[in-house]
């Protein structure tokens, strides 16, 4: 082998990446060739000088507070920049209180964290808790670990309304995926729904949603409209990402949000969501969408 | 006695990175899901290496700051696109180093290089690191790269093709190719002594 041979391998023996049946063979040539002992030291000299180079580098003491600040403003937005949602959010908690909250949304989650066993949930996610139907009396007198969840009483008016809407379809057997296929009329909202031929979750594109409305347990409502577009794609984008829980899954969750989301064609679909454990429960299903989901849901909140 | 001792550090050493490891990657996946508090935790055990390498890349002070505030808040805003948690410090030294060759050109749009690097020279006492800042700027961005994340991140050749996002073996030439214009420069500039050898 010449000098020019053992070039390839001197470098690989300065980067530590020469095999050490290959290593013996260059350190023999090393110590009887003069000229490729000198480039293999200064070669070191270089990698030990940038080493070197690389220690006596000191982070600037103010660098880490700027740091903090600068990603503390981006996780919390300045106010001018929430001003938009802030009056979006007061508009929609008069709604809310004025109708969504007849609906039995608010006693849905009555301010508080309501405790639900997923089969109970399984209704919920279809009927709404103030739709007088047998299956819900049902699900709540024997499923409900936690007494708040109850019916709001509901003014004459209210009652006519609900009778006129049509039966719910029944939740799935054996928390099996189903399409829901039912009306939801609730007077929550400021158009009665139309029956919907389907609703399925992976048919709801960002160009469908005519708004989302969510309740959370702190009796806060939010509306993502137009202005919010991005936080309505993050969220659709999260729910394709959804993978469903496995068969046999079963534990409590506890239902931090209620979120209702209102398409152009008048049909809306409402999922329970439980932020803590990224879980969604939508139509009997228990499904645990993607990042972008909790992240939009987080970002609400600051 | 010593080899045990010495074999005991290895093995917990190991076991120490290890649960580094692991620690990072929940904090990682808790960022996914968008906590903010794990994304400021993982912020700050990253700031040093990252500044590193971003002087390493642009050799001042000031443009180092930049560049690394500004990778972190690229990193939080797509922090959720981010499919695997593993992945998470190429990711993020990607974006940084992306970052800094965006400096790097809009630099050579404005100020000539040696003017930036040497308007704000590192302060130490050893001569040669001055010098061998001076050769690194000489470098083109893609070797620059190479040789500050082998050399200031110790990071392997598969990790430095995976944050480059290209083959192994390119990284191998850049990296042999940087090395030797190196050489060059410090044995014509610093008197490290040595005839110039015939390079590339």
């Amino acid at each position: 082998m010449t000098c020019a041979d053992f070039s390839g391998l001197i470098m690989d023996l300065v980067l530590g990446e020469l095999p050490p049946d290959r290593r013996e063979m260059v350190e023999n040539h090393l110590e009887h060739c003069e000229r490729c002992r000198r480039e293999y030291q200064l070669l070191k000299q270089v990698t030990t000088g940038l080493r070197n180079w690389s220690d006596g580098i000191e982070v600037p003491a103010l660098m880490e507070k700027r740091l903090e600040k600068a990603l503390r403003s981006e996780i919390k937005p300045p106010l001018k920049r929430i001003l938009p949602y802030l009056a979006a959010a007061a508009l929609t908690l008069v709604l809310a209180v004025g109708l969504w909250g007849e609906a039995g949304m608010t006693t849905f989650l009555d301010g508080k964290k309501a405790v639900v066993k997923e089969d109970a949930l399984e209704k919920l996610a279809v009927n709404p808790p103030d739709v007088p139907r047998q299956k819900t009396k049902e699900a709540a007198g024997s499923n409900m670990v936690n007494d708040e969840i109850k019916s709001a009483p509901r003014p004459p008016e209210a009652e006519k309304f609900l009778e006129q809407a049509a039966p719910m379809a029944p939740p799935p057997a054996g928390g099996k995926e189903q399409e829901y296929a039912g009306e939801i009329k609730t007077k929550g909202l400021r158009a009665a729904v139309r029956r919907a031929a389907v609703i399925s979750l992976a048919e709801i594109t960002p160009d469908k949603v005519r708004q989302i409305e969510i309740k959370d347990n702190n009796e806060r409502s939010y509306t993502l409209q137009d202005n919010r577009r991005e936080l309505i794609s993050m969220m659709l984008e999260g729910i394709s990402e959804a993978v469903p829980a496995a068969e046999n899954e079963a534990g409590e969750h506890i239902i931090t949000h209620v979120i209702n989301i209102q398409l152009t064609d008048g049909t809306s679909c409402i999922l329970n969501y439980d932020l803590e454990n990224n879980a969604v429960f939508f139509n009997g299903k228990l499904i645990y969408p993607g990042a972008g989901f909790a992240r939009a849901v987080a970002e609400l909140q600051h | 006695m010593a080899a045990y001792y010495a074999c005991y550090q290895g093995v917990f050493s190991c076991y120490l990175k290890r649960v580094d490891f692991m620690i990072d990657e929940l904090l990682v996946k808790k960022a996914v899901n968008g906590d903010a508090a794990a994304f400021l935790k993982l912020s700050k055990q990253y700031q040093q290496p990252l500044y590193r390498t971003a002087m390493g890349m642009l050799g001042n002070e000031h443009d180092a700051a930049d560049a690394v505030q500004d990778a972190f808040l690229k990193a939080y805003r797509d922090i959720g696109k981010l499919r695997d948690p593993r992945q998470f410090r190429s990711w993020l030294y990607r974006i940084l180093i992306n970052r800094c060759i965006d400096i790097l050109r809009q630099r050579r749009r404005t100020t000539p290089v040696e003017r930036v690097w040497l308007s704000d020279p590192v302060e130490n006492n050893i001569e040669s690191r001055v010098d061998i800042s001076q050769a690194v700027a000489e470098l083109d961005e893609q070797h620059r790269a190479v040789v500050v994340l082998r050399f200031f991140q110790d990071m392997k050749i598969d990790d430095i093709a995976l944050v480059l996002n290209c083959p192994v073996g390119t990284v191998k030439s850049r990296l042999y190719r940087a090395l030797k214009k190196l050489k060059l420069l410090l044995t014509k500039d610093s008197g490290l002594g040595g005839e110039p050898v015939d390079l590339c």
